[in-house]
């Protein structure tokens, strides 16, 4: 089939927008460079080229990271293009506007869990280790199964390769001090890599006025460990292992600033897992690939008057997670591939605020299917199956394409469809506020609770049909990502991204029952539909070998679709906060979603030396203004006041490489120091560093 | 010319509504209806409920709680209306998503009284919103932008009453002065502002 005609089918397959943006790129012709070849696990669970992906990843290498001076994988993914972080118990990434709460982190292929109200702290995964981040963006579902619906980032660390030590550590300003060391070492059938990292930090605090810090001092180490083996020639077996562990101390006002009443906490957070891998190549066409992975997180938590040393709050949350999975690989021709897994997967809960230790199970099945027919044509299709003992059943399918137009012009699209399943919370919690006097209890635990209410003579009225409890249901998207990628000359890369994400039966809590103190009584139903889109434009350009560019680009809408509705039929009021006054909320006043920036840029410079050893880099991070809460009693983002300014933070650094092994490197991470103590807790004001590192290596002459 | 007779018939009839339509007006014109705005109303008392009286726009004593001289009760952000468990009178209510000053007309069904089970104004969630401790400024009362209480008054004549504020002198909530706890203005003051209407019809407007 003729090119143009493919293209001109594609093209006028596609919105308008699309063909108004190539040409807005080809104007960039002008610019020129080159790029390695790059591969990526995280779209099909084995190594594949980048370049043939039909689905936006991005690649954050570690020489990228070691010239960033990043300690923790926030100071990493902050700076991609896309990505921003939310501070909710912890600090999360929102990617293509959704909360973090529906991006799966992976390590080395393994979910990571432990979420805090749907956060995963990303500031317990030290960055010393890693080989490369890839961050695929879009429903992935059809092989991760629930979680995946707004993308997954996949951690992927060090293997066993030659030999190797080095010693690292970074001390700057809030007495934050790491180190780390690593050992590697691989000959013959065996190979070892070992990687230990303490992280301390004395935390800052953007409101001195107030007791307590913004960030308490916290301490924490990572251990991690990996063992191959080569059995056979084609068959290995590989154990990894992660054990990661913190403890922080803290002190609350409960009073008032005149007549304080102090609260020392005491925190602890820790993690482990351990993953034995088998793979076996029966031919050159078939692998299997057996995996194990078990995985536990614990929290606990007191708080003690400090007068008088009695406990406050004590609180703990202990999840374990196990799940075995078999898989095949069938290449049946180097046009068609085949890839196919069943698993298991056991989850338990205990906690404060759930009765019981709580279980559940999930069974699934993924089946993937990669096409070839011709060089320039790439396609990926998948589904998978998830059977849950609690709620139900999903299939989640997902079709990609890629089309390599000319050597210059790739396009590819994808639709797919993700879901995340309700999570324990959700179906499990059991809570009831002391103070005020409100109870709220999962989908599974209503119908029991509010009997028990009953009986004790609590409930007033029951305010919705009691045949409702227990029906709940995956929170699922059906996301739609159309994109290019561009050449023009050698020395640039575009990368745009157009992506529209329908999600629906989003999970809210719903007054179900009235107590007889008049307070409700909540429970979880599926309530909400949003829709998130926009666009992702990456560029980058190298002027040498040694200088490289790169400028990011998000546009983003997100808001609730009844939300939209009610504001159209005029349903929607504001109360100016100043007078008291109520006025009818316009359609063009609401604001989407809060927390979401409409604009996020990032522009970027690596300079890389290896002749002389040098290396730097400035990078600067724009986040355009966001809605933080509502101040005029509508609950929705409606007016200026409700929205936190834009800000620019701007990072450096700067090092030099020695033959000896020795690395010496300085930075500043955001330079003008920009703070905001009331809307951006995450951000501490400048922090300048120093590092030093050595890395000794036995040559391959020496072996 | 039957056709004819008909079309004059018709049009004798419009003129005759119009007619006497126009004498009704200017026989027994509308009451321009005043917005009465009532500030700080003390809601303080533990016990008792304040209890107030639309047609008189006046704070009824206590003593008179037995009778139909009250129409709507406050007692901290508890609303009770001359009803049902609350009281001997035959008020009632329900609560309109409007703007206040287009709320032109009185429903005429939907009013409930104080039962058992429910209050007819549903206080968390429903004239109000209690902030918690996620959003700015915390532990807050703040009334629910939109909401107008349209009620039926002890002796059964309408009313609709929008309230501004649960704080002494009806203040700003962007403050800091609002935001700190320490500083707020005192709660359980209620200023709503109400029209009246005497005639015992639906007729809501404003002027």
């Amino acid at each position: 089939m003729n090119r143009l005609t493919i293209l001109f089918a594609w093209v006028a397959a596609t919105p308008v927008l699309v063909v108004a943006d190539l040409k807005c790129v080809r104007a960039q012709d002008s610019l020129a460079s080159h790029k390695l070849e790059e591969v990526v696990v995280t779209a099909t669970r084995s190594e594949r080229s980048l370049s043939g992906l039909p689905v936006p990843v991005t690649i954050v290498p570690a020489s990228q990271i070691k010239n960033m001076g990043s300690l923790r994988l926030n100071d990493v993914l902050v700076e991609q293009t896309g990505l921003t972080l939310v501070s909710d118990h912890g600090t999360g990434v929102q990617m293509q506007g959704f909360s973090p709460e529906y991006t799966l982190i992976l390590l080395d292929g393994e979910p990571l869990i432990g979420r805090t109200s749907g956060t995963l702290d990303l500031n317990r995964i030290a960055v010393g280790n890693i080989r490369r981040v890839e961050i695929m963006k879009g429903p992935s579902s059809s092989l991760y199964g629930s979680e995946a619906l707004s993308g997954v980032i996949n951690i992927i660390t060090e293997q066993p390769d030659g030999t190797k030590a080095t010693l690292s550590s970074r001390y700057g300003t809030n007495g934050t001090l790491d180190l780390s060391t690593s050992v590697n070492y691989a000959k013959r059938k065996f190979g070892i890599y070992a990687f230990v990292n303490r992280y301390q930090t004395n935390g800052y605090d953007l409101s001195p006025d107030t007791e307590g810090n913004t960030v308490s001092p916290f301490t924490n180490y990572t251990a991690q460990l990996r063992v191959t083996y080569d059995l056979a020639q084609r068959t290995r077996l590989s154990v990894a292992g992660r054990y990661f562990t913190e403890t922080q101390e803290s002190v609350t006002n409960i009073g008032t600033d005149t007549d304080p009443a102090l609260l020392d906490g005491d925190g602890s957070v820790s993690d482990w897992n351990i993953n034995p891998v088998f793979t076996h190549s029966f031919s050159d066409n078939l692998r299997t690939t057996l995996r194990f992975y078990a995985s536990t997180y614990n929290t606990r938590s007191t708080l003690r008057h400090r007068a008088d040393g009695m406990l406050y709050d004590d609180t703990f949350f202990d999840q374990t997670f196990m799940r075995p999975e078999w898989q095949m690989e069938y290449f049946v021709n180097p046009g068609n591939a085949l890839t196919m897994g069943v698993g298991r997967v056991w989850e338990t809960v205990e906690a404060t605020r759930y009765d019981d230790k709580m279980r559940y199970h999930t069974d699934y099945a993924y089946l993937q299917y990669e096409w070839q027919p011709f060089e320039q044509f790439n396609l990926l299709a998948g589904t998978r199956y998830d059977k849950h003992s609690a709620y139900g059943s999903r299939l989640s399918p997902k079709l990609s394409l890629q089309y390599n137009v000319w050597s210059w012009l790739a396009l590819r699209s994808s639709y797919g469809v993700g879901f995340k399943a309700p999570d324990f919370r959700q179906l499990y919690l059991n809570f009831t506020n002391t103070s005020v006097g409100y109870s709220v209890f999962g989908s599974q635990t209503v119908a029991d609770g509010i009997r028990n209410l009953e009986a004790q003579g609590q409930i007033d009225a029951i305010l919705v049909d009691a045949g409702s409890f227990g029906s709940i249901d995956a929170e699922s998207s059906r996301a739609f990502n159309l994109g290019l990628k561009l050449k023009p000359t050698s020395g640039v890369n575009v990368d745009l991204n157009l992506f529209r994400n329908d999600i629906q039966d989003l999970i809210d809590t719903k007054p179900v029952a009235l107590k007889k103190n008049g307070q409700q009584v909540f429970s979880y139903y599926n309530i909400a539909s949003v829709f998130t889109q926009g666009l992702e434009l990456d560029m980058n350009y190298a002027f040498s070998n040694s200088i490289g560019t790169a400028l990011g680009y998000q546009y983003l809408q997100a808001k609730d679709k009844a939300v939209i509705k009610a504001v159209e039929d005029g349903q929607v009021f504001a109360r100016d906060p100043e007078t008291n006054l109520t006025s009818r909320v316009r359609p063009q006043d609401y604001g989407g979603l809060f927390n979401r920036s409409k604009h996020m840029v990032n522009a970027k410079v690596f300079y890389d030396n290896i002749d002389n050893g040098w290396h730097a880099s400035a990078r600067i991070i724009y986040r355009g203004r966001y809605g933080f809460a509502d101040v005029n009693n509508n609950s929705i983002l409606d007016t200026d006041s409700e929205y936190v300014d834009g800000y620019i933070t701007v990072n450096l650094s700067a090092g030099k490489s020695f033959h000896n092994g020795l690395n010496i490197q300085a930075g500043c991470d955001n330079l003008f120091g920009y703070t905001d103590a009331r809307y951006i807790p995450t951000l501490p004001g400048r922090i300048v560093w120093l590092s030093a590192s050595v890395t000794l290596k036995k040559s391959k002459s020496d072996e | 010319m039957k056709y004819l007779n008909m079309i004059t018939y018709v049009a004798l009839i419009s003129l005759l509504m119009m007619i006497t339509g126009c004498e009704e007006s200017t026989v027994d014109p509308i009451v321009a209806l005043d917005a009465s705005e009532v500030s700080n109303l003390d809601a303080v008392s533990p016990e008792n409920f304040t209890l107030f009286s639309f047609a008189n726009n006046v704070v009824v004593d206590n003593s008179d709680s037995a009778t139909t001289q009250w129409d709507i009760g406050f007692r901290g952000t508890t609303i009770i209306l001359n009803s049902g468990v609350s009281g001997l009178g035959q008020a009632a209510g329900q609560m309109v998503n409007g703007i206040f000053e287009e709320l032109e007309t009185a429903p005429t069904d939907g009013y409930a009284q104080d039962s058992e089970s429910a209050m007819a104004i549903l206080g968390s969630g429903g004239w109000y919103t209690y902030t918690g401790t996620t959003s700015v400024p915390n532990h807050a009362i703040l009334p629910n932008a939109g909401k107008i209480l349209v009620l039926k008054t002890a002796d059964q004549k309408f009313v609709k009453v929008e309230i501004l504020s649960y704080y002494q002198g009806n203040p700003s909530t962007t403050t800091e002065e609002f935001a700190d706890l320490a500083t707020r203005p005192a709660s359980r003051y209620y200023t709503f502002r109400f029209i009246f209407q005497p005639d015992g019809t639906g007729n809501l407007a404003t002027e």
